[in-house]
This record gives structure tokens, C-alpha cells and sequence, in this order.
């Protein structure tokens, strides 16, 4: 098909024809197109079917508040559905379907819809499908969500690349119509480092729309000398096909970027960037959009904004229509007319709902006052329109203005409410707008080109004053205020007929007749019983209908009215471009132990463990399942000698002269007489008197302590620290840095722990049992002269040793020790040894430590020492906390020793019913334990510790599993720990 | 015995990383010492004067550096903590320090507890912008100025060393992820 | 938001971790005769306030400080930032004399 509705001039570029394809018929168009005006071009006028009754839908507006034109862009896992057509730059290769409809889109078998329409009105999902209940998910559901909706997502990963950023600025202008670039191009001469957003690919708002001079040359003319200066200047930044679609706290805003949306190949780059923008100060800019009038099927492929039509002539050269009407209640409506007839299009007749108007036709073209548009004609698109005088008109456009309402928006995304202006029909900013934010233009009621550059420039003048800038301040150009007297009517009454209010939505204004009818008073409660204004436009070209109508059948006026609330985003983002990067296995960072490389070479599966990966198990080759390594480990490391990687618990180091009182705050027990060169366990617990966390200090001198946290809690724990010294001991000489990362640090468990590491510790250290006895630690050496740190402590319950190296060498140290250890048959072990060894020694770790247990159910209750203060002392003493019948840490076995036990039951008394009064306490860790050849387990249950030998019933109800146990020592191994101190 | 024949080999977090993306550059900074030097309680002007005396270099101001003849760079990353960073002579770098500086400061060794990124050339701003909060605009951060914030969730220091050149640290641990996050910002701008 | 450091300038909240109310540096003495209750309400009693409250956060991804940001809960306008530790021993001192 030809492009048969172009006209001649525009600011698209002829030199450039674009293929493109919709519902897979091949079209062209040129660069500077939107698909829309393309689609115009080609005299395509029925671009899809609306949500609810599936009436026949054309284009309706040339911007981002477009109701009806939405497609389906690409295909496959690329599909984007309910894009806007008014929106979407054309380039070659463009792929568009028309959406919701079942057939093809000029027959859509669901149209009859259309003639249910009377039981499809405000409410009818809460009235209709009622009863049976059942049915409702079942049936009803699944039936309308496929009937009434928008496109389809694919259903498939999204593949395109995203990417997020920040920019700071003195000033973020936010459009670049006549406001935006009169308070840029000031700002910028001023020195001030200036952003310059605009939604659309070419700058300058309505100036590129209109038949406008300023200065004396053309309006796009200027527009270009204009961003050619801004463009010249190193402190502004112009963001065009950028949209602002947030206003957040103290002055930080949202902005998505569409970097490769509008070419062929995005060739690896991310489609869209999402912007945080930090602004000292924000000028909203956006200007105004124009609102429909509701008269009976005014919905009709056809009839379209007024401004959108001549936007269409004037920025693109699109035709949309060979026969013309315009239907207004203002003067800007006539315009339209004027440019229009001007480029030859026939003016059928020009339609002013006002008693008396001032405005002149263009000559030959008739008008008629105080006259309106009754009905409208044709099946898929408009054909003609009946008038109040029984005229009929046969047209093929309808362009329609009821007005313009000021993009206030982003005003609204704080506390901001608008207020109504009467005298130019629209709602202007008002209350407390976002911090730093100044509203000119259109936006802020200036409608006209004159007074709205006139406002941007006297408010970038005092922004720039209260940034400290001096700016000399450049004369206004010199421009024409046009025609803008308008008048508050809506709505023609359409008796029978459906006047269309929200055309996204399927919104008419019986509708909103019925709900206030029905008592839906607040505007807030109109909007979610209609769903007026809620589809993905809010309603930018139908709210201020909607409201004028409720305020017509309230008989309130449209100020007490008032309108319900703008939030983010302004236009719809995608959610992929929230996830930016974040996403698969770059969700999130990933920690590396310093044996990674090694733990990879030599069999191991990894686990998470927070951010860390660390080494589970390492399979060796033949082994099958996952217990055969694990329990391989475990026993040879009980036989021998294992070595672990436990890089990952927190390090913190702990200086000064308050260093031990500072521990003997943040610990129950106390550690002010600890010795140097010894290690001793440190229980912390919160305020509250509930255990926080568990590990070791190691003082290294009198003023120098190492601490450990568990892996989990490593960076709560510094938290906690840090608010402990600046907070609680100000006073303290004490200094915090975490050394995790800095230090390598292995376990090296097993009888033969000790000759592993002579091999290794170099010979001037004595590691003997005399010299280097348990709870032992001291810097040392190893292979010849690397420093060491090296503590004798027992996670295991072996002899065993924590071995430690600058991070640099830790990948060869577990080399060099598994070297070291040849001669014993030493292993590797991962994590879940780790678990199965303590485990059997009766060790806490995270199961028992889980927010709800103290000192005291975890049989460490005389640690908490009552001669010092410390944090948690006093409330661990709550009545509650220290009953009889407290919680103890105990150890479980199965009576039947074939069964595997489950962590997460609950313990209740042998044959009494498992229901919560009965409940005694629950099962915290279990393992296969290697060494005994059943399964074990460590929980908490009632005076555990006064009830060793005792059966009780183990219920697992979520997993169908309960067995009786027996209630033993949680120490299974080794109860008198005379092999840790061999 | 210690086994003589068992020898431990060094290695960086990035293997000595580096490669060039058009006018950019992206390399790791390897071989340097880094120590963290904390003051005593009311010890700042003593602390200050040996600091002085013993590497050369003022005390930084939170979020400024200084250098010394001596080779040393001190990052003012705290108010009463500095890094200070210079070559490494192998063995614990914390002693070197402390042997200058006796109880006037704690000291603590973090030469691996950091990976350092150098990022140079044309096109850096444009880069960081995708993964750095902070204004790193030539009239906000100047030469020599440092700051600590986070990219793309991890910790890091960021110096700007030279007009188009910027320092970047984080944790050695996620050394990996943070370089990816800086090669994707730069592939994602050429 | 944007919190305005007092050594460093302004900088996001993503920087920083929140803990709650600033009374949270007023811990009791351990050896007051009602130590147990003025412990409880030290922990367990806040007011929840709808307009400005002094708040403690944490700048993790930043200095390491703890401050006391006076911020109104409604509107999120921030009035006041202080280092924490400089309020804290600024008490201590004050309850001394």
C-alpha cells in the first residue's frame, strides 16, 4: 500500500523509507514515523479491538496518553505487548500486531461482547459471578480473563539487556517543549549542571506540532538552534527518549531510557537504561494533554484528539482523514481546522459547543455554535456524525477537543493535590509538590506559548538564584499567546447510547451514572469501582471526564470533587528494567572463598551460604550420591585428618586499651583475664536476652583481640560492634575493622592434626601439646617465613586447629596442606561434614542459635555472667526466659535405627495427641552420623536435659513422617572431649 | 619437620587482570600494601605528628588522600581510620606500620582484603555512572578526593587518581562480580 | 531519600542501614535497683511517631558511623544529622556533671 495520506513538509525525513510490518502486512514509512503515523500514512485505521466489549479502535492521540492504539511489538521471547503505537519509533524491521481480538482483527469473534454490554456495565464481576463460589476460579475467571484484557506476554524469559544508572544535576528539566527549553537554555548559560528529559525522540514538544513562530523564524527551527547550543554545552546533558516517571524523596527522581528500542539491533548494548537522577532542583515541564468530549460512540476508529490530528499534519505529514470535522468546546480546537484546511483537507465543519465564539472558520468552511456532535456512523471506522441540528455530516475524521488538562502528574507522587482552575477548565499543581520542584508551562496552567515561556523563565531564575548562580538572564523570544478561551462542557447527553469516557478501560459515562446510583460518593472509590483511569494510560486523556461527570450526576462542582491521585510511573516500565543486571546468577554477588579454584579442581559441589559459595562435599570420582563423599569425609577426618576452608566465618579485629572491657560487653561471659596467646568461645546476645551469635576471641596481645562471628551473622554482628562502640561505650578507646577477607583459614581436624602441620608451620614455632596446648593461638610461620595465625580450637570435636594466611595464599595453602597431609590420607571436607562432625559432637550452629532460644535452653546458662554488664545480661534474667521447664539442647535418636530422623519435628509425649498443647519442643538439626551408623539429631525440647533415656514421639506432620525417639546427650562423640585436647 | 619442599605461591584476587575496551582501560592494581590505621581516643595530633614524621604524608581528611615522598598514600576513609597504602615487601605489612608508629595507632593488616581496580580513559564517566551512586563529576570530586559507597550491591572505595582515572576497591572475596560489574558498565557505553 | 552526612555530604539511604529510635542510646545502668524494668521499657517501649523522630542509622556502605537522623516520618523532610557517638558521649558527659 502507498502512503497515500501524506502531505507535503514535516520533521520526518524523506530521504529515508522504513519497512515495516503490522498483523504481518508489509508497510513504509520514514524516519522520524511512529508507528502510528505510519500506520495513518497507509490510511490504517482500525489498529485494535477495546478491553471489555471489543469494539473496533483506531488511534486516538499522538503521545504517551494514548487509550486505544496498542500493539504487540516482536515476536517470540522479545513479544512486548500494549505498546503504544503513538509512541514507538519506526525503523526498519518493526514488527506490530493488533491485540485482543479472537479471528483476525477486522472480524473479532468476540465482538459479541459489544452486545452483551448491557450486563457488562460498572460492578458486573462482583453482581454476575456471585455463586457458586467454586466457580470463580475455576471458570468464571479464566472465561473473562480471556475475553476482556490487552495483550499477552510470551511467557518466556525476557532476553533483552537492561542497565541502571545515576545522574546528578543542579537542575532537571523535565520536558522540551517552549518551557523546557527556555529554562535549559538559561540554566545552562548560567553554568548550572542541567539534565533535559523528554519522553519523545524529537525535542521540543508542542512547538514541532504547531504552525508556530518564535523569534521569527519557524517553531522547529528554533527548537534546533536551540538544542544545537544546548547540545554545545559541557554542563547540560539532553536525555530525549527519556521519561521521568517518578518524583521521590528530596529531589531524586526515576527515569527510564530507551537506549535501542527505535533500531534494527540493540548489537549487545541494553535496550533501556533505568536512571535514578539526584537534582538540587526539578522544573516539571510537561505540559498539558488534550481530554475527549463524551457523546454517543465517540469511540469510533476516526475520531481523535483535535491536537493530535494536526500534530499528525504538521510534525509527521499524516493525513488523518480526507474529510474533516472538528467537534470542540474551546478555541484551540479551531486551530486544527486552520492548519488543516491550510494544507488542503477538506473541512467539513467545524462544531463549537459554545453559545458564542470569537474565533473566525477558515473561509468556505461552515461552523456551527452551540451545537454538538450527537452520534457517530460506521462499523470499523468512522463514516459520519449526526449534530444537534440534525444535520448528518459524512466524514472520515472527527477531531475532537474538550479541552486541555495540565500534566501534573509528577506533582502528585509526594503530597501533592491538585486544585481546579475554573478559568482555564483544567486542575494546576497544588499542594506541597516534591522537594525542589517548580512547575512551568502548560503544566502549570500557562497554556499559551508566551506566558508559558514567560513562566519558565522567571521560575529558572529563581531557581538558579537559590543555587547560587548569577544568571544573566537572556530576553524571552519574542512569541504570540494564541486563542485559548475554553469552557467547562463534558458530555453530551447520549440517551440509549454509549458515551465512551475511559476508552482503555471501556469506561462509558453510564457508568459512572450507576456507581453513584449505587453510592460510590468518593472519587477514590468511583475510579476502583469503574476501573476509570486505572489501565496502564491512569487515564491522562479521560480522568477529567470522568470526574466532571460524577460532579454533574452529584450536583457538586468539580472542585469538591476533586481528583483522585497520580503515583509512579507516569508511563508503564518494565520490570526487567527494574531488575537492571540483577538477574540469573548475577542476581546478587557472589563471595569466593580463597580455595574456590582448588575446591573446583578437585570435585567440589558448592552451596550458598548468603553471599558465600562454599564447598558442600567433594565427589570423587565413583562416588555416587552425595552421602558417600560426606560420610568419607567425616570418617576420614575422625581417623586421620580432614581440612575444611572456614575463610567465611567474620573476622573482626579488635584494638585498644578498652579492648577487653569492650568484650566483655558485647559477650555474656567474660573476657577481661583471658591471657595472651589464648582463645576462648564467646556467647553474644541481643539486648533482649536472646542468643544473637557464637564464636571465638583470640587475644593476641593486650590490647589486641581477634573475634569470630558465624558466617551468617558476620556482617550483623560488625553492625551490632559498631552501635555497641559509638553508641552504647563512647567512651571507650576501642577500634573495629573486619579482617575477614584479609585472612585465609582453614580447619585442620583429626588425630593427626598436629603432624599435618609441622609439616607446614615452620620449625621455630613448637605446635607441641605442651607448648601449643587447646585454646592456644599465636602468630607463627609457615612454609618458610609466610606469616601465620594459628589457633587450636575444635569446631569437629578432634584435635584440631584453625590455620590461617594472608588471602593471597590461600588457594596453594589448601594445596600445599592436602600435600602436607598425603602421608595421612588427610581429605578435603565441605560444609556438610562440617555439619555431620558437630552435629555429633553436640556443637550449636544456626538451627539452634535462630532467634528464639537463650544461653540458658542452649545449656550454656552459667555463661552469662552477672559480675559485669553486658549486653542481654539483664533481660536474659525475664521470668519467662529462666522457667523450670525451659527449653534444652539435647541429642535424639531413633528407636527403630533404620529411619532417618527430620529436622522440623515437634516433639510431643508418646501417644498423646499431636496438637499444639502437647507440644514439647522440636527437632533442630539432623544427620546420618558415619561414626555411630544411624541417624542422630540435636533439638530442644521440655527439662531435655533431666530426661536422657526417655521415649518420646518425633511428629513431621507436614511430611507424613513420625517416629518415636529416644532423648540422649547431645554429645555423641567423645562426651569428655579428651580428643580435642591429645 | 617442616617439609621443605611445600611452597606457598601468591596470587591476586584477578590474576593480575587487564584489558583494553576502545580508549578504556580496566586493570587490576597488584603488589600493594594496604593498612588500616585507627587512632586512639584523643591520640589524633600525636598520631598525626608521628605519621608525619614516619611516612611523610599528612593526615587525610575524611574523604581526601595524601602522599609522601616515601611512597605512601594515606585514603581518608574515616574520621578516626585512614588506609594506607604503599608497596608490598611481603611479611605482614601491619608491622611495617607499627613499628614506625608504636601505641599511637592501631594498626590492622588488609592488603588481601581488597581487590583494586584502576579504571582509565575516555568514556570513565559515562561507565561509572551505571554502577556509581556518588557525583563523580570533575567539580564534585576532584583529583585526589576518595569516597566509599556501594556499586551493584558490593562495598567499594572509589579514587579519582588522575583526570580520566579512577581507583576502585572491594572486597577480594567478590573480586570476580565486581570486575564484571565494571566491564559490563564499560562494554554497555563504547 | 538523600541523608546529609555530616562529615560526608549528601547521600542515598541505600548507603545506609536503618536500626529504629534514637533512645536506643539511653541503656539504663545495669545496677539500678529496677534495672529489670528499666530494661524493658528501654527495649520494648517505643512511641510510634507520625511527624519528626530521631532515628538511628548506619552508613555500612560508607564510613562506618552510626548517626542520629532527625527525620519527620510523614513527610520524609530531614532536619537534622548528627554522628551519633557525638550525641552519646555528649549524654554520658552531661549525666557526669
Amino acid at each position: 500500500m502507498t502512503q497515500e495520506f501524506r502531505a507535503p513538509e514535516g520533521r520526518i525525513n524523506r530521504e529515508k523509507l522504513v519497512n515495516f510490518t503490522f498483523n504481518s502486512k508489509r508497510y513504509q514509512g520514514y524516519e522520524g514515523d511512529t508507528l502510528a503515523s505510519a500506520l495513518l500514512a497507509n490510511g490504517v485505521r482500525l489498529v485494535g479491538r477495546s478491553f471489555k466489549y471489543h469494539r473496533p479502535r483506531g488511534i486516538f492521540s499522538c503521545g504517551s496518553e494514548e487509550p486505544n492504539a496498542l500493539v504487540t511489538l516482536g515476536s517470540g521471547a522479545k513479544t512486548e505487548p500494549n505498546c503504544r503505537a503513538t509512541t514507538i519509533e519506526l525503523h526498519d524491521g518493526l514488527e506490530a500486531i493488533s491485540q485482543n481480538h479472537m479471528g483476525s482483527l477486522k472480524h473479532d469473534l468476540l465482538a459479541f461482547n459489544d452486545i452483551l454490554s448491557p450486563f457488562l456495565s460498572a460492578g458486573f464481576y462482583y453482581k454476575t459471578f456471585m455463586w457458586p463460589a467454586k466457580f470463580w476460579e475455576k471458570l468464571y475467571e479464566p472465561v473473562i480473563r480471556r475475553a476482556a484484557g490487552l495483550g499477552a506476554l510470551s511467557g518466556q524469559e525476557d532476553p533483552s539487556l537492561y542497565d541502571k544508572g545515576f545522574l546528578h544535576c543542579d537542575l532537571l528539566v523535565i520536558g522540551s517543549g517552549p518551557a523546557g527549553l527556555v529554562s535549559a537554555l538559561n540554566a545552562g548559560r548560567a553554568g548550572a549542571s542541567v539534565i533535559l528529559a523528554d519522553e519523545d525522540f524529537l525535542l521540543g514538544g508542542r512547538l514541532q506540532m504547531e504552525q508556530m513562530e518564535v523569534d521569527g523564524i519557524s517553531a522547529s527551527q528554533w527548537v534546533a538552534n536551540t538544542i544545537s547550543e544546548l547540545a554545545e554545552m559541557p554542563n547540560v546533558h539532553i536525555m530525549p527518549r527519556t521519561t521521568v516517571y517518578g518524583a521521590y524523596d528530596h529531589g531524586t527522581f526515576g527515569a527510564l531510557e530507551r537506549k535501542t528500542d527505535h533500531k534494527k539491533y540493540s548489537s549487545g548494548k541494553p535496550r533501556q537504561v533505568l536512571w535514578r537522577i539526584y537534582s538540587k532542583h526539578s522544573l516539571l515541564a510537561a505540559g498539558a494533554t488534550e481530554r475527549s468530549i463524551a457523546f454517543a460512540n465517540n469511540d469510533r476508529p476516526g475520531i481523535m484528539m483535535a491536537g493530535a490530528v494536526r500534530a499528525y499534519s504538521n510534525r509527521f505529514d499524516v493525513l488523518p482523514g480526507k474529510e474533516i470535522a472538528v467537534f470542540t468546546n474551546n478555541d484551540d480546537g479551531w486551530r486544527t481546522a486552520h492548519d488543516l484546511h491550510a494544507k488542503g483537507v477538506a473541512i467539513k465543519a467545524i462544531v463549537d459547543s459554545r453559545e458564542s465564539v470569537s474565533m473566525k472558520p477558515p473561509s468556505g468552511v461552515a461552523s456551527f455554535v452551540d451545537t454538538k456532535v450527537t452520534d457517530t456512523m460506521g462499523r470499523h471506522a468512522l463514516t459520519s456524525i449526526s449534530l444537534s441540528n440534525g444535520e448528518n455530516i459524512s466524514v472520515d475524521c472527527l477531531a475532537v477537543s474538550g479541552g486541555w488538562s495540565s500534566n501534573v502528574h509528577l506533582t502528585c507522587h509526594q503530597r501533592g493535590k491538585p486544585q481546579w482552575n475554573e478559568e482555564i477548565a483544567s486542575f494546576v499543581p497544588g499542594g506541597e509538590l516534591p522537594v525542589g520542584m517548580t512547575v512551568a508551562g502548560a503544566a502549570n496552567g500557562q497554556m499559551t506559548l508566551a506566558a508559558a515561556m514567560k513562566s519558565a523563565h522567571e521560575s529558572t531564575r529563581d531557581i538558579l538564584a537559590s543555587l547560587h548562580f548569577k544568571p544573566k538572564m537572556q530576553p524571552l523570544p519574542k512569541v504570540e499567546d494564541e486563542a485559548s478561551g475554553t469552557s467547562c462542557f463534558w458530555h453530551v447527553e447520549s440517551g440509549k447510547q454509549r458515551a465512551w469516557i475511559d476508552l482503555q478501560n471501556d469506561v462509558t459515562a453510564k457508568d459512572i451514572k450507576q456507581s453513584h446510583l449505587e453510592g460510590f460518593r468518593s472519587v477514590e472509590h468511583l475510579k476502583r469501582y469503574t476501573t476509570l483511569g486505572m489501565a496502564t494510560d491512569q487515564g491522562k486523556t479521560s480522568n477529567m471526564l470522568g470526574l466532571a461527570v460524577m460532579a454533574e450526576t452529584s450536583g457538586k462542582t468539580i472542585d469538591e470533587t476533586g481528583t483522585t491521585m497520580f503515583r509512579p510511573p507516569y508511563t508503564p516500565v518494565p520490570i526487567g528494567a527494574f531488575a537492571g543486571r540483577s538477574r540469573g546468577k548475577h542476581f546478587k554477588p557472589v563471595r569466593k572463598t580463597p580455595s574456590h579454584q582448588w575446591a573446583k579442581e578437585n570435585g567440589a559441589v558448592f552451596v550458598e551460604a548468603g553471599n558465600w559459595l562454599r564447598a558442600q562435599w567433594y565427589a570423587k570420582p565413583g562416588e555416587t550420591h552425595w552421602r558417600e563423599s560426606v560420610d568419607r569425609e567425616v570418617l576420614a577426618t575422625r581417623k586421620s585428618v580432614g581440612i575444611c576452608d572456614v575463610t567465611t566465618l567474620g573476622k573482626i579485629d579488635v584494638q585498644g586499651r578498652d579492648a577487653a572491657e569492650f568484650l566483655n560487653k558485647i559477650y555474656a561471659n567474660a573476657f577481661g583475664k583471658l591471657a595472651v596467646g589464648k582463645v576462648r568461645y564467646g556467647l553474644m546476645l541481643r539486648e533482649d536476652g536472646i542468643v544473637m551469635d557464637d564464636g571465638t576471641a583470640a587475644r593476641m596481645s593486650d590490647t589486641h583481640f581477634v573475634v569470630t562471628t558465624t558466617t551468617a551473622n558476620a556482617v550483623s554482628v560488625y553492625r551490632h560492634m559498631e552501635f555497641c562502640r559509638q553508641c552504647l561505650f563512647p567512651q571507650m578507646d576501642v577500634s573495629l575493622i573486619s579482617t575477614t577477607e584479609q585472612w585465609a583459614q582453614f580447619a585442620v581436624a583429626g588425630p593427626n592434626a598436629r603432624k599435618l602441620l609441622e609439616k607446614v608451620v615452620d620449625d621455630e614455632h613448637d605446635i607441641s601439646n605442651d607448648a601449643f596446648p587447646f585454646m592456644a593461638c599465636g602468630e607463627v610461620s609457615v612454609c618458610e617465613g609466610i606469616p601465620a595465625r594459628l589457633f587450636r580450637i575444635s569446631f569437629s570435636g578432634e584435635l584440631a586447629y584453625e590455620i590461617a594466611v594472608p588471602a593471597r595464599y590461600g588457594n596453594s595453602m589448601m594445596s600445599v596442606l592436602m600435600q602436607a597431609g598425603q602421608a595421612f590420607d588427610a581429605v578435603a571436607y565441605g560444609t556438610e561434614a562440617l555439619g555431620v562432625m558437630r552435629i555429633e559432637k553436640g556443637h550449636a550452629a544456626g538451627n539452634e542459635l535462630c532467634g528464639t532460644t537463650t544461653a540458658l535452653d542452649l545449656g550454656l546458662g552459667r555463661m552469662v555472667s552477672k559480675k559485669k554488664d553486658s549486653i542481654g545480661n539483664i533481660l536474659s534474667e525475664r521470668e519467662h526466659l529462666v522457667r523450670e521447664d525451659c527449653l534444652n539442647l539435647v541429642g535424639f535418636k531413633p528407636v527403630d535405627k533404620t529411619k532417618g530422623l527430620q529436622a522440623g519435628a515437634h516433639f510431643v509425649a508418646t501417644d498423646n495427641e499431636p496438637i499444639m498443647q502437647n507440644d514439647e519442643g522440636w527437632m533442630t538439626s539432623v544427620c546420618h552420623s558415619p561414626n555411630l551408623g544411624y541417624s542422630i539429631g540435636l533439638g530442644f525440647i521440655k527439662s531435655g536435659s533431666k530426661r536422657f533415656g526417655e521415649t518420646v514421639t518425633a511428629v513431621d506432620l507436614l511430611r507424613g513422617n513420625t517416629m518415636d525417639v529416644v532423648i540422649v546427650s547431645p554429645h555423641f562423640i567423645d562426651p569428655e572431649g579428651e580428643r580435642l585436647r591429645g | 619437620m617442616a617439609d621443605i619442599s611445600l611452597k606457598l605461591e601468591a596470587r591476586s584476587p584477578l590474576n593480575g587482570y587487564s584489558k583494553s575496551f576502545g580508549n578504556l582501560r580496566v586493570e587490576e592494581v597488584t603488589g600493594k600494601a594496604l593498612v588500616s590505621i585507627a587512632v586512639p581516643q584523643g591520640g589524633n595530633a600525636k598520631l598525626a605528628t608521628a605519621i608525619k614524621k614516619q611516612l611523610g604524608a599528612a593526615w587525610p581528611e575524611i574523604g581526601t588522600t595524601t602522599t609522601s615522598p616515601k611512597g605512601y598514600q594515606l585514603l581518608g576513609i574515616q574520621t578516626d581510620m585512614v588506609l594506607a597504602v604503599f608497596d608490598h615487601r611481603g611479611g605482614l605489612s601491619d608491622d611495617l606500620i607499627r613499628k614506625g608508629l608504636g601505641d599511637k595507632a592501631y594498626c590492622t593488616d588488609q592488603s588481601d582484603a581488597w581487590v583494586m581496580i584502576r579504571v582509565a580513559g575516555e568514556g570513565v564517566y559515562e561507565a561509572l555512572e551505571r554502577i556509581c551512586p556518588l557525583d563523580i563529576s570533575e567539580r564534585n570530586f576532584a583529583i585526589g578526593q576518595v569516597a566509599r559507597t556501594q556499586m551493584e550491591h558490593l562495598g567499594a572505595i572509589i579514587v579519582k587518581e588522575d583526570k580520566n582515572e579512577f581507583l576502585l576497591m572491594s572486597a577480594s572475596s567478590s573480586a570476580d562480580d565486581f570486575l564484571h560489574a565494571i566491564t559490563v558498565s564499560v562494554e554497555n557505553i563504547l | 531519600m538523600i541523608i546529609n552526612h555530616p562529615l560526608l555530604g549528601p547521600r542515598d539511604a541505600a548507603e545506609f542501614v536503618y536500626l529504629g529510635d534514637a533512645s536506643l542510646i539511653d541503656r539504663p545502668d545495669w545496677q539500678s535497683p529496677n534495672a529489670a524494668s528499666e530494661f524493658h521499657d528501654y527495649m520494648h517501649l517505643r512511641d510510634n511517631i507520625a511527624g519528626e523522630m530521631r532515628e538511628l542509622w548506619f552508613h555500612e556502605q560508607g564510613d562506618r558511623s552510626w548517626l542520629v537522623v532527625t527525620r519527620n516520618t510523614v513527610t520524609h523532610e530531614i532536619t537534622n544529622v548528627e554522628l551519633a557517638r557525638d550525641v552519646a558521649l555528649a549524654k554520658q558527659t552531661g549525666a557526669s556533671s
